[in-house]
């Protein structure tokens, strides 16, 4: 059986060696071959009756589920960031910075009803190895709900080792834009069909939070994290991934691989985007769906400060950079927008990045969209920039870019 | 006139404060390295009657002087503090002698009955018949204290591990969470199995080199008084010298105590409700078995798991109401009466969680996340007996939560940080108190949110710093109920009403 990430991967290592260690922006001709795929957007106000229906109907304009998850295991990464008790203001975390529980619940049922010989949900709790459901319950959600929606239905908390005997190692092709590889929990590799379920939403760091910069979340902080011993993985995590991968100030514990050039930018803004373009060519994503019925704009967590919105769209597509260019215009904002200007104020584009390594293109012109046209689906984003907290970090691009 | 055991004064409604003066404190002062004129100069002033001013309408009922510690200043510390004493009683303050263990009771004593004092307070265990003594030990309960006094030793300065001069700089504990010290589960120990009528906790504040923020002393108040015990108050040198110099920030941290004092005394009824518990925890919690149970009662309380104290003399006798799941700390197994109705608590429904070689009942079942455990559905609950001994407390308190579940959670807080909860109820279930002590953060506070299972009708937040209790949002969930509060600044009592 051919896995559905195949064709995109061949392309991948097709190009990827030709553009090993060039700056983003010499990357474009390469681009004119990154591939493009129908994106699905609709519009759906509510967590109600009408997501089921809605959600189906976007599978089907992207070929059917069917195709991608029929007889398979499927892995979902779910977008549950940071701990369980934040919350922006009083709004539950579902209508904020989380995927929304019944739009988990409706994407296994539909899954499920696909034929999905079993689904896996996958996210990397804060700092902690409890199992998910329990990381679901804290929050105040009913896991046992989401287990319920479908026949096969597991979770699995992949921010350490879980259920697993090791941590599999995923070579990023063609040497990598930050490290040439990634230990994982062995879910990514046990799994036949990869989707990121994600939120819509911005990403003081990052520009936005899609399907893309979601899988920042598969790495494991037992071996990536802050405080973990250099010469084996944690037993369990401890914390976030700042010092390995934001600020670069250490290497990540034995055995994974150091950076692959350990005298590039220490600036999150250079590093965070090259991870994300990393991890998504390492594990590639099978399927992207985007949760924007509810969601927080500003930032991509209330840590961040942000502000609740109510874009009420959904966008779903099987290749990553298409679908979360056509969510960065769904934002409002210029999926082509250069380093240093909205929505990445403070850092590269990783669009940019994933589009020059041959993960796919970010070029609306060559991307079909299906059902709602995305100038009708828009909600600006750039407004709710106001309720960002101030970060007191370097302007980006600076004078070390590209060195 | 003076029973050991029995006291005759209303000790339950002192509130007292440590109040350092007199030349004992200045020689005990010399001893350390740091001790500044300063600091003697503030020794000596509070030594005068005038000095009590500072204390004039506050709560502060009693004050607990340096009485004897058998050097030869003992009785020049007493001529000293004569003039003291007798304003002090004028002004209807209570004056405790605090006498070290190294000095002689009875004569110590003998000198509080004619200098007018109304008792005192030691960690000497010699006797001394005739007089009032508020007897102070080390925490353990291998010997029941004889007294319904019951005063604490061993208490921490409740907060942060930090670095309080830098503000921010937490000291982690093994889950990457910053460490916590707390009284409140030892008190919560204490009152289960001493029930004294007055439990006072002795711990003074840490040096850092200046003054403590007034938060501290908010915290250190509400952390002995939200579990029902009183704190001897004790102001750290720089305060006591501001206080002296009338600085404007010493005043605002007195005025702080104050009304911290205050609002507890307002809310005594609170001390009276039941710690609302779902885990039972069963225990000696004497010998060998102290050192792991008193730490699975801290973590638990550290990581927020609504606990019961079950004492094993007494368990076979006490509710199980309400437990979702017992874990049974000891290594030696209980009495056959105790095992039998700990499996029937099981075999009914609940949890529970044991030691290694505990008789397996049930269908086996593993949870591959809790592989310390083997685990069987025995009944309509389940059994967990562990594959080894337990070594870490911290692996066992939140191994016993996990195996318990978030699912069933009474209690949940949204956007409190880094902090410390009690939620306790009303003997007739009618209303309920649930205490929130939140640590210093570097951030801007954002507003709270309390689930509880319970469908409460009504819930006001009361904190120390407004007179009035701030209305609070309700929104009706399936299951319960959650209420939205204002930014809470150090600690607020969330109260509860059907």
């Amino acid at each position: 059986m051919r896995a559905p990430h195949e064709l995109s991967r061949r392309q991948f290592l097709a190009g990827s060696t030709a553009v090993l260690g060039l700056g983003a922006t010499r990357l474009v001709p390469f681009a004119r071959a990154a591939p493009a795929a129908t994106v699905s957007v609709a519009k759906c106000d509510t967590y109600g009756a009408e997501l089921v229906s809605t959600l189906d109907r976007m599978f089907d304009q992207l070929g059917g589920l069917g195709r991608l998850v029929k007889s398979r295991t499927v892995a979902v990464k779910l977008n549950l960031t940071g701990p369980p008790t934040i919350r922006l203001g009083p709004r539950p975390a579902g209508l904020a910075h989380w995927v929304h529980p019944r739009m988990i619940g409706a994407v296994v049922h539909l899954m499920d009803r696909a034929g999905a010989h079993r689904i896996r949900l996958l996210e990397g709790g804060y700092a902690t190895a409890i199992p998910l459901e329990e990381y679901m319950y804290q929050a105040g959600w009913d896991a046992a709900e989401i287990v319920g929606a479908g026949r096969r239905v597991e979770l699995e908390n992949t921010n350490w080792l879980g259920l697993g005997k090791d941590y599999p190692r995923f070579d990023v092709p063609g040497g990598g834009l930050l490290f040439p590889s990634y230990h994982l929990n062995h879910s990514y590799r046990d799994c036949d069909t990869f989707v990121s379920l994600t939120k819509l939403k911005d990403h003081t760091t990052a520009g936005v939070t899609l399907s893309m910069k979601n899988c920042f979340g598969n790495i494991p902080t037992t071996i990536y994290g802050d405080r973990v011993p250099k010469d084996r993985p944690d037993e369990r995590p401890h914390s976030g991934r700042d010092v390995v991968f934001h600020n670069g100030a250490r290497q990540p514990a034995s055995p994974a691989a150091p950076e692959v050039d350990p005298a590039s930018p220490r600036h999150d803004g250079y590093r965070i985007p090259r991870v994300v373009v990393d991890i998504c060519a390492a594990r590639p994503i099978d399927l992207g769906i985007i949760d924007g019925i509810e969601s927080i704009g500003g930032a991509e967590g209330p840590w961040g400060g942000g502000e609740g919105c109510h874009p009420g769209v959904l966008v779903a597509g099987t290749n990553c950079v298409n679908t979360d260019a056509v969510a960065t215009a769904v934002m409002g904002f210029d999926p082509m927008a250069p380093a240093g200007t909205p929505p990445f104020y403070a850092c590269d584009n990783f669009l940019e990045l994933a589009e020059g390594v041959g993960l796919g293109s970010r070029d609306l012109r060559r991307i079909e969209v299906a059902g709602t046209p995305i100038r009708e689906a828009r909600f600006d984003f750039a407004p709710l920039i106001r309720s960002r907290f101030p970060r007191h970090i370097p302007p980006y691009p600076g004078e070390k870019r590209g060195s | 006139m003076i029973r050991e055991g029995g006291s005759t004064l209303d000790l339950d409604s002192w509130v007292p404060l440590r109040w350092p003066c007199g030349p004992l404190e200045i020689e005990k002062g010399k001893r350390r390295e740091a001790f500044t004129a300063r600091e003697a100069e503030a020794l000596r002033a509070w030594a005068e009657p005038g000095a009590l001013e500072l204390v004039a309408g506050t709560p502060v009922t009693c004050l607990v002087v340096a009485w004897a510690e058998g050097s030869a200043a003992d009785e020049e510390q007493r001529q000293a503090l004569a003039p003291l004493v007798a304003s002090a009683r004028n002004r209807g303050l209570s004056v405790v002698g605090w006498v070290s263990a190294t000095a002689d009771l009875q004569r110590a004593a003998a000198a509080a009955h004619a200098g007018g004092l109304a008792a005192l307070a030691t960690d000497s265990t010699a006797p001394a018949p005739g007089f009032e003594v508020l007897r102070f030990r080390k925490r353990g309960f291998g010997v029941r204290p004889a007294s319904d006094f019951l005063g604490d030793l061993g208490a921490v300065w409740p907060g942060m591990k930090m670095d309080l001069q830098a503000g921010v700089d937490a000291v982690s504990g093994p889950t990457g969470a910053p460490w916590l010290d707390s009284n409140g589960w030892y008190v919560r120990l204490a009152r289960s199995l001493a029930e004294p009528r007055t439990l006072w906790l002795a711990f003074d504040p840490p040096s850092i080199g200046q003054a403590l923020p007034a938060t501290a002393y908010l915290q250190a108040i509400a952390d002995t008084e939200a579990y029902g015990a009183r704190w001897m108050a004790s102001l750290d040198p720089h305060l006591r010298i501001g206080l002296l110099d009338r600085r404007a920030s010493a005043l605002s941290t007195w005025a702080t105590i104050g009304r911290s004092l205050a609002f507890f005394r307002k809310h005594r009824a609170w001390t009276s409700y039941v710690p609302a518990g779902q885990l039972g925890v069963v225990s000696d919690y004497t010998g060998t078995n102290e050192f792991l149970s008193f730490e699975v009662l801290n973590l638990l309380a550290r990581q927020g798991s609504l606990y019961r104290i079950l004492e094993k003399g007494t368990a076979l006798e006490a509710p199980f109401d309400g437990l979702d799941a017992v874990v049974y700390v000891d290594e030696a197994p209980p009495a056959g009466d105790l095992a039998r109705r700990l499996y029937a608590f099981a075999e009914g429904g609940g949890t529970l969680v044991t030691p290694p070689a505990w008789e397996e009942r049930g269908v086996r079942e593993d949870d591959p996340w809790l592989s310390r455990y083997r685990i069987f559905r025995y009944g309509r609950g389940r059994l967990a007996v562990a594959r080894e001994e337990a070594a870490d407390p911290q692996v066992l308190a939140e191994d016993a939560q996990l195996l318990m579940s978030h699912r069933h959670d009474r209690l949940r807080v949204f956007n409190a940080g880094t902090g410390l909860f009690h939620y306790a109820t009303s003997g007739d279930g009618r209303s309920g108190v649930l205490h929130a002590f939140l640590f210093p953060t570097p951030y801007k506070r954002p507003p709270m949110t309390v689930w509880f299972r319970q469908p409460w009708a009504t819930a006001r937040a009361w904190m120390v710093e407004a007179e009035e209790a701030a209305p609070t949002e309700r929104t009706a969930v399936e299951p319960g109920v959650e209420f939205h509060l204002p930014p809470v600044p150090v600690y607020c009592a969330l109260e509860v009403s059907a």
